[in-house]
């Protein structure tokens, strides 16, 4: 989506906050809480957790931490900007039937929390948000502190007593209870490591971790045909889009991976399959063009 | 009849073992033909873990009100550990559920599999019988015969029943 | 012609389970026009269907179910059938915005309604009711979690042959559990695999298929009783090419963006064997398809009683 920046604003020391609409107003997509969008930053694709509660709206929050060239490109946006925005995505949804949501942060990790704390307020689903910062910079304390009253636990006071309460949470939660966790790497690993130590089944631990994007557009290849023919396949266009550009129709229905009807010989080449459809096996000499693709040195196909 | 049965329960010959992840545990036992598998789940718990362990001889509102409040007490971390007739473990598992515990935390051993509990779609009362996959019950509520089918419900602790003798008289 | 717009599902003379799904919105043209330019279809069965479905509910409040945690997937799923009726037939339907208030207006029904979204004492029902009166899909709901899909809610008064009641609560590969061959062929797992990852907004479809003796919408497992019987009927010299029924199921899978349930749309059309037929491509496809069925499908589907004498029929009429 092709979005501008209606207003920045300072959250705290090192955070902006931006936010995004259509340029000509109007509605943007709805998406669930713990959503997030991956926006064109200069070279960058970098992933950003939105902080509303994900209901249809005509603006998008995000906060940004200024760490890296992406998100320096990110801090010299101003209002009127022009910015490419993904549709959302989803990985770090709540489970609706949690009995409680337990919701860890530390420090920039706020954001999907923010967002999940005005979904759970909207929805009436019990929380607590345990939420460990440096002082001077904890992004939107003052909207959590509204929104949450008591059920917003701060710890401004070091790791050691962030560590010590985290600890203790973890071992008297009701039965039913999830934990999300977003925040440096640090955090996640020592609450990944308490929270086994303290029985939770990995099922109710979620992690947020803006890990690198699932398959991204992909390098360009070649794929030669048997009769001999180099058919290109640019970044961003699919095999099988590729091939129906060169005039070559395969049997398709829904370009996911998953329904089998585009398979194709793989005569040679390494392909790197995004399937859900052949087995390890059937991999070697086969393809499914409507989502698998090559590295640079391209693909045989027996077409 | 259905051929792949995949919501059917199935159990071992043997009691599963304790899961040495939890912290916390209960153990349900029904009736005595229980009491030695619970006592063998007891000796796998590391000492000095809470353990509570609820024995009753059969499935009564008295044992419900237990067992509704250890749901009550569990942290998680916490592990249930049931064993006793098919229909009765069923549905204490269906009550954790509904008390918010997943499936992992939940392990069970049948050590009667001769009734079943089957939910009428008709009438929709839930009637238990001595009765075996394929077989016909009389429904408790509306009295017609119904036939036991291979589709299990955790939720309602019941396989799905539907009226015999439609189609054929 | 009153098949315009049926969506005959055979693309082969055979007919196997397969993970048959693509992406919604897709017109598809057949031998006598074309579905499936729209999510939800209203048609000239529309007032009957609904009225039907009313009667079913009022006398078997069972068939609407929604979990306590699924009130929000509700709330959801019916801002989608509002929105998509008013987009899709805007000379029938009409949704407005005011702030935080909606007002609807459904004009084939009569129906006026002013409501705070979640707000469940602005509805007379449920919201996933009030959605399911509105359009003739069957609706389900399902709950993602632990890498699987859960049927937590649901307003389902045509199903054919199962129990929104009993499945309630059920995960996927449970609920699919009687049907043949899909388990093994890993169809089910495929089509669980990739409905986890349907991103907010994705909206998919495919087609699913039975028999009805009788133009009857519902063949649930509650009523088979009633419609159970009608199986022997089928048989009878001269009533079978009227009787028996092609059911075909338009299934629409959307992700819904901010609860991130699954909203399951099952739309169900029926046409008689004689109509078909009218149509020579579809006659000679669906005898194909019906002669050469294996016999566990055939025995799944219910169609053992009159399989061999309907292929015939279409081969010969």
């Amino acid at each position: 989506m092709r979005l501008v920046v209606l207003d920045v604003a300072e959250a705290c020391a090192g955070v902006r906050t931006l936010r995004l609409g259509r340029p000509g107003g109007g509605p943007l997509p709805a998406h669930p809480p713990g959503g997030h969008v991956v926006v064109v930053a200069g070279d960058r694709r970098n992933a950003y957790s939105l902080t509303g509660d994900g209901g249809p709206a005509d603006h998008y929050e995000i906060s940004v931490l200024r760490k890296d060239a992406g998100s320096a490109w990110m801090h010299r946006l101003e209002p009127g900007d022009p910015v490419e925005v993904s549709a959302p995505r989803s990985r770090f949804a709540p489970v609706a039937g949690a009995r409680r949501h337990l919701l860890v942060a530390g420090g920039i990790g706020v954001t999907p929390m923010l967002s999940h704390a005005r979904a759970a307020v909207r929805w009436d689903r019990p929380f607590l948000l345990l939420y460990g910062y440096r002082p001077g910079h904890a992004a939107h304390l003052p909207e959590l502190r509204e929104l949450c009253g008591d059920r917003l636990l701060e710890y401004p006071g070091g790791r050691e007593d962030f560590a010590a309460a985290l600890t203790a949470a973890l071992r008297c939660q009701p039965l039913g209870t999830h934990v999300y966790v977003c925040g440096p790497g640090s955090l996640i690993g020592f609450v990944l490591e308490q929270a086994a130590e303290a029985g939770w089944p990995p099922e109710r631990v979620h992690v947020e971790r803006f890990a690198a994007e699932e398959a991204g557009p992909g390098v360009p290849f070649d794929v030669r045909l048997r009769s001999g023919r180099r058919v290109p396949v640019p970044s961003g266009v699919s095999l099988l889009e590729a091939l129906e550009r060169a005039g070559i129709t395969l049997p398709s229905m829904c370009r996911q991976g998953v329904c089998g009807e585009c398979r194709t010989g793989l005569l040679a080449g390494r392909a790197l399959h995004r399937d859900l459809y052949l087995t390890a096996e059937e991999r070697s000499t086969a393809i499914m063009p409507c989502v698998s693709r090559a590295d640079a040195d391209g693909l045989e196909l027996d077409l | 009849m259905a051929i792949d049965r995949t919501s059917v329960p199935r159990w071992g010959p043997e009691p599963p073992g304790v899961d040495a992840a939890g912290r916390s545990f209960a153990i349900v036992s029904l009736g005595e033909a229980a009491l030695p598998v619970a006592a063998a789940w007891a000796a796998e718990i590391a000492p000095g873990l809470p353990l509570r362990h609820v024995h009753a001889e059969v499935l009564d509102e008295a044992l419900l009100a237990r067992f509704g409040r250890e749901l009550g007490r569990a942290v998680v971390g916490w592990r249930l550990m049931l064993a006793g007739p098919e229909d009765e473990v069923q549905v204490l598992r269906a009550r954790a559920a509904e008390a918010g515990a997943l499936p992992c935390e939940v392990r069970a051993h049948a050590t009667a599999t001769g009734a079943l509990r089957v939910y009428c779609a008709h009438c929709r009362t839930t009637g238990r019988a001595a009765v075996e996959i394929g077989g016909v019950l009389p429904c408790t509520g509306c009295g017609a015969d119904l036939v036991v089918h291979a589709h299990h419900s955790r939720r309602l602790a019941a396989y799905l029943g539907t009226r015999a003798h439609v189609e054929t008289p | 012609m009153t098949l315009e717009r049926f969506p005959f599902p055979f693309t082969r003379d055979s007919y196997r389970y397969s993970t048959n799904i693509e992406p919604a919105r897709t017109f598809t043209r057949t031998a006598t026009g074309g579905w499936g330019a729209d999510v939800i279809d209203v048609d000239p069965h529309y007032a009957a269907d609904l009225t039907l479905r009313e009667e079913i509910l009022a006398s078997d409040p069972s068939r609407a179910v929604v979990l306590p945690h699924m009130r929000p997937a509700a709330w959801d799923a019916l801002r989608y059938v509002l929105t998509e009726l008013a987009a899709a037939h805007p000379g029938d339907f009409r949704l407005r915005h005011d702030g935080p208030v909606l007002h609807w207006e459904n004009r084939r029904r009569g129906v006026r309604a002013s409501f705070r979204f979640g707000d469940d004492s602005a509805l007379p029902c449920d919201p996933l009711t009030f959605a399911a009166l509105q359009a003739q899909e069957d609706l389900v709901l399902l709950d993602q979690r632990e890498d699987t899909l859960w049927a937590d809610a649901g307003v389902v008064t045509f199903a054919a042959d199962w129990s929104l009641a009993f499945v309630i609560g059920m995960p996927f590969a449970e609920i699919h559990g009687p049907v043949p061959r899909v388990h093994e062929e890993g169809v089910v797992s495929r089509a669980q695999d990739f409905l986890l990852r349907l991103e907010p907004g994705a909206e998919f479809r495919r087609t699913n298929w039975s028999m009805t003796v009788g133009r009857r919408l519902d063949v649930s497992a509650e009523a088979y009783p009633s419609w159970g019987r009608d199986r022997r009927r089928a048989t009878v010299e001269g009533t079978l090419a009227e009787l028996l029924h092609l059911r075909v199921e338009v299934q629409h899978l959307i992700r819904l963006p901010a609860s991130n349930a699954i909203l399951f749309l099952i739309r169900t059309h029926l046409a008689p064997l004689s109509e078909i037929a009218a149509v020579p491509e579809w006659r000679q496809r669906f005898g194909r398809v019906l002669r050469e069925l294996p016999e566990d499908m055939v025995e799944y589907k219910g169609l053992q009683r009159y399989r061999a004498a309907a292929a015939t029929w279409l081969a010969t009429a």
